[in-house]
């Protein structure tokens, strides 16, 4: 067919060669590799056989950074500069966190920061860096036992993160130097895991509790094709919540609350909740031993239904989103063929007995839920990269929360709601409001709520250069794409004259791309001619890329698409970009390659709506001949 | 850029142009042409090559969600004969169907306080409702009588004020769980 010969020059040139792919879970609590080999998707464990790495960092003077176990051991005796759980604070403003941080540690720099940071003896440090600290030691562990480099890796997010969480997870990805093929949804990736496993069919809901995040995602299963129909959650909820409620009923037990101020006590403490939350997976009572600052021990018995009775306001409050969900489906709980149980907080019992008693189905717990995401996530990996045949499976995935712009009195208009399955493009037209109105402010927001002050506040930016007209004639048309990753950008167009401003949306309480290549070029794996060397060669396989897909594109229909001034036009420019290409410098390569797409993009689009046609026609011959 | 594309949603999925679509054919062939033109299929293809199946995956969606949505799919039904329900343009309603919607209202605000059952029986009301608009959009945007479309534009007008009702009605219940 020839949309799939469009395809062919951009995959590996060699067909047999096995390019290297894997699956990041990025989670709260621990954090897995994936990959798959011989056809089969298994999770990579560390030296000593140990497939977690806790998400636990500690700085330590002179960059002597600990990352994962022996981090995990520091927790206690140094809990100002361990940092663990940093998803729950990723992509979140200092105000954002504010209830958070009253639970945690830390000492955090100024308060006005737009990115809030932990003071460490390494210095202060965001949650993006810790991130990407994880990232790094994963990226290592992954090229080891796969001895060779990633070329390219599916990390997860849960469903329900907004654009500034996506976007952040994006940019610690940059820093541990990994090329993100997708970021993909946690539950989307279970259900991946689950699908291909089992063949089935039907329409199931994918319950994920991990350690800070809450999902529900109600799929339809058909034929390879994974559709979301709803996606619902909460980003700050989940089995640290639990840890936490126990640790404040064992304080108030011992009669300690006042020691809730003793940060290497309050540690110990939620350390020993965590312990009894998992111990009561399989007994039905447990032993609480701690020692007291003043070297006293206290012991407490905690039994498994006074547990349920503690942690039972977390779990009730994922109920909500599971209704939710549903509405947003437009489906009943009878139609849901099975629940498929994901994140290790759904080992406790009696989230599995209520989640079972709300939908009054069967639940799936057979693959471990730990490692479910980071398999489902090498399996998309592993088809992008192009080590599989396309059409096997596909993900149609949706955005979690609407999106939409700040109108007169405060008020959010929104243009894309919520559960839109990506890629999503959406446009609405807006007038000037005043009298020779020469800009306009746009405010891009995500939330479901009514009022600018109750959503997430996303991005700031002006159109200028309106031509002066009454009030109400300026007509400014802003358009929202939203791509496969779930990220947003958006442009502004002005009718009469055409001017146009565009901006990928980054949170304006984000890193800034500036930053990020600060960092970058701070890192001491990354020298400066390392960068520079990466990016030469980068842009030179994008060329030959380019290059190749453009000649085989015109070899095929070139005499269908192209008239003889387009033609040699194109390749007056590919020779260019040909001779460019040897030379050293990636700027002026990257600019070459531009110059080529452009002027390409017609006999691009010609040739897919082609395509199109021809998937069209096709259709139709069958329906006729049947 | 915009993509060239020119042929209306119906004949994208290669269906009958039907406001009574058989909706399991059409997400059928949406599945169909996604498996062809999702941007996944394009991963390791030339950067402008994803750009532009993006597009026309964002295509696809779009026209999906469109002719799966009773209200949208009504609206484009009109639009294809050059019938205009913006509502920004046209503020004109039944005075008579106004009233009822004040009524549900009142009737949605009473629900609230009292009990789930209440709301149910109002949801009931409003379904049928719906279910009774949609038939009569039906039977005008299937029939071959042009001088009707006037009257359909307002059922679907209403079918939108309707359907707001049912979601507000159903977050309604969300808060006696």
């Amino acid at each position: 067919m020839a949309l799939l010969q469009i395809n062919e020059p951009g995959q590996s040139t060699n067909p047999h060669e096995h390019r290297l792919a894997a699956g990041i879970d990025l989670g709260t609590t621990n954090s897995l590799v994936a990959t798959v080999r011989s056809g089969e998707a298994s999770v990579l464990p560390d030296e000593e056989g140990r497939s977690l790495l806790p998400s636990v960092v500690r700085f330590r003077e002179k960059g002597d950074t600990q990352i994962g176990y022996p981090a995990l051991a520091e927790m206690v005796n140094d809990p100002l500069n361990t940092i663990s759980s940093a998803k729950r604070m990723i992509g979140r403003k200092t105000a954002d966190i504010k209830t958070l941080r009253d639970h945690l540690p830390y000492h955090f720099d100024d308060e006005s920061a737009n990115v809030p940071r932990i003071i460490t003896a390494d210095g202060p440090r965001s949650a993006i860096e810790v991130s990407a600290e994880i990232l790094t030691a994963l990226k290592k562990r992954a090229e080891q036992a796969l001895s060779g480099e990633l070329a390219g890796v599916v990390i997860t997010v849960p469903a329900y993160f907004d654009d500034a969480q996506r976007q952040a997870t994006k940019d610690a990805a940059r820093l541990a130097g990994l090329n993100v093929m997708r970021l993909l949804n946690e539950p989307t990736a279970a259900a991946v895991a689950y699908g291909l496993d089992e063949g089935s069919e039907g329409v199931y809901a994918i319950y994920d509790l991990g350690g800070g995040t809450f999902d529900i995602s109600i799929l339809r299963l058909n034929k390879g094709v994974f559709e979301v129909l709803a996606t619902a959650g909460d980003s700050a909820l989940g089995g640290d919540d639990m840890d936490r409620l126990i640790a404040e009923w064992i304080l108030d037990e011992i009669n300690q609350a006042e020691l809730s101020t003793d940060n290497q006590f309050l540690r110990q403490v939620m350390v020993v909740a965590r312990a009894a939350k998992e111990a009561l997976t399989d007994n039905d009572s447990t032993v609480i031993k701690l020692t007291l600052p003043d070297g006293s021990t206290q012991t407490i018995s905690l039994n498994r239904s006074r547990m349920n009775d503690i942690i039972a306001p977390v779990i009730d409050k994922t109920l909500l989103p599971c209704r939710r969900s549903l509405r947003d489906a437009g489906l009943d709980k009878t139609d849901i063929d099975g629940i498929v149980m994901v994140g290790g907080s759904t080992r406790v019992r009696s989230v599995q007995e209520k989640v079972e008693t709300f939908y009054n189905r069967k639940l799936y717990t057979g693959v471990d839920p730990d490692q479910v995401v980071a398999i489902g996530a090498a399996i998309q990996a592993d088809i992008l990269i192009g080590n599989r045949a396309t059409g096997d499976m596909l993900l149609l995935d949706v955005i979690p929360l609407s999106l939409g712009i700040e109108i007169m009195g405060g008020m959010v208009e929104k243009i894309i709601p919520r559960n839109a399955t990506i890629p999503v493009t959406r446009a609405q037209e807006f007038t000037t409001y005043k009298d020779g109105q020469t800009a306009m402010s746009i405010h891009v927001l995500q939330g479901e709520r009514e009022l600018v002050t109750d959503c997430r506040s996303l991005a700031r930016f002006e159109l200028k250069g309106i031509p002066p007209m009454a009030a109400g004639s300026g007509r400014v048309k802003v358009s929202f794409q939203v791509d496969a990753d779930g990220l947003l950008s958006v442009s502004a167009r002005e009718a009469t004259t055409g001017t146009e401003t565009r901006v990928d949306v980054k949170p304006s309480y984000g890193l800034t791309d500036a930053e990020v290549e600060q960092m970058l070029r701070d890192s001491i794996t990354h020298a400066s001619d390392d960068i520079q060397a990466r990016q030469l060669a980068e842009q030179r396989v994008e060329a030959d890329r380019a290059i190749s897909a453009l000649e085989n594109a015109m070899a095929i229909d070139g005499n269908t698409h192209l008239d003889d001034n387009e033609r040699s036009a194109l390749l007056e420019c590919m020779e260019a970009l040909g001779k460019i290409k040897e030379m050293d410098d990636a700027d002026n390569i990257k600019q070459a390659i531009n110059e080529l797409n452009d002027l390409s993009e017609p006999f691009a689009a010609r040739r897919m709506n082609a395509s199109i046609q021809d998937a069209m026609a096709g259709h139709n011959i069958n329906e006729f001949s049947e | 850029m915009q993509i060239p594309f020119e042929n209306n949603y119906f004949d994208l999925f290669s269906i009958e142009k039907s406001y009574s679509l058989d909706r399991h054919q059409l997400r059928d062939r949406f599945r169909e042409l996604q498996r062809q033109f999702h941007p996944d299929n394009f991963a390791s293809a030339t950067e402008q090559d994803r750009r532009i199946s993006a597009q026309y995956a964002a295509m696809i969606n779009e026209a999906f969600t469109t002719l799966n949505d009773p209200v949208q799919r009504g609206r484009y039904m009109l639009s294809l004969n050059g019938i205009n329900t913006d509502e920004e343009h046209d503020t004109r309603m039944d005075p008579e169907f106004l009233m009822q919607q004040i009524e549900l209202r009142e009737e949605l605000d009473a629900a609230r306080s009292s009990s789930l059952d209440a709301l149910n029986q109002l949801s009931d009301k409003v379904e049928s409702d719906f279910a009774g608009r949609m038939a009569l959009v039906g039977e005008i945007l299937d029939g071959t009588d042009d001088n009707e479309l006037e009257k359909a534009r307002h059922l679907v007008r209403e079918l939108q004020f309707l359907s707001r009702m049912r979601n507000e009605i159903e977050e309604a219940e969300e808060s006696f769980f």
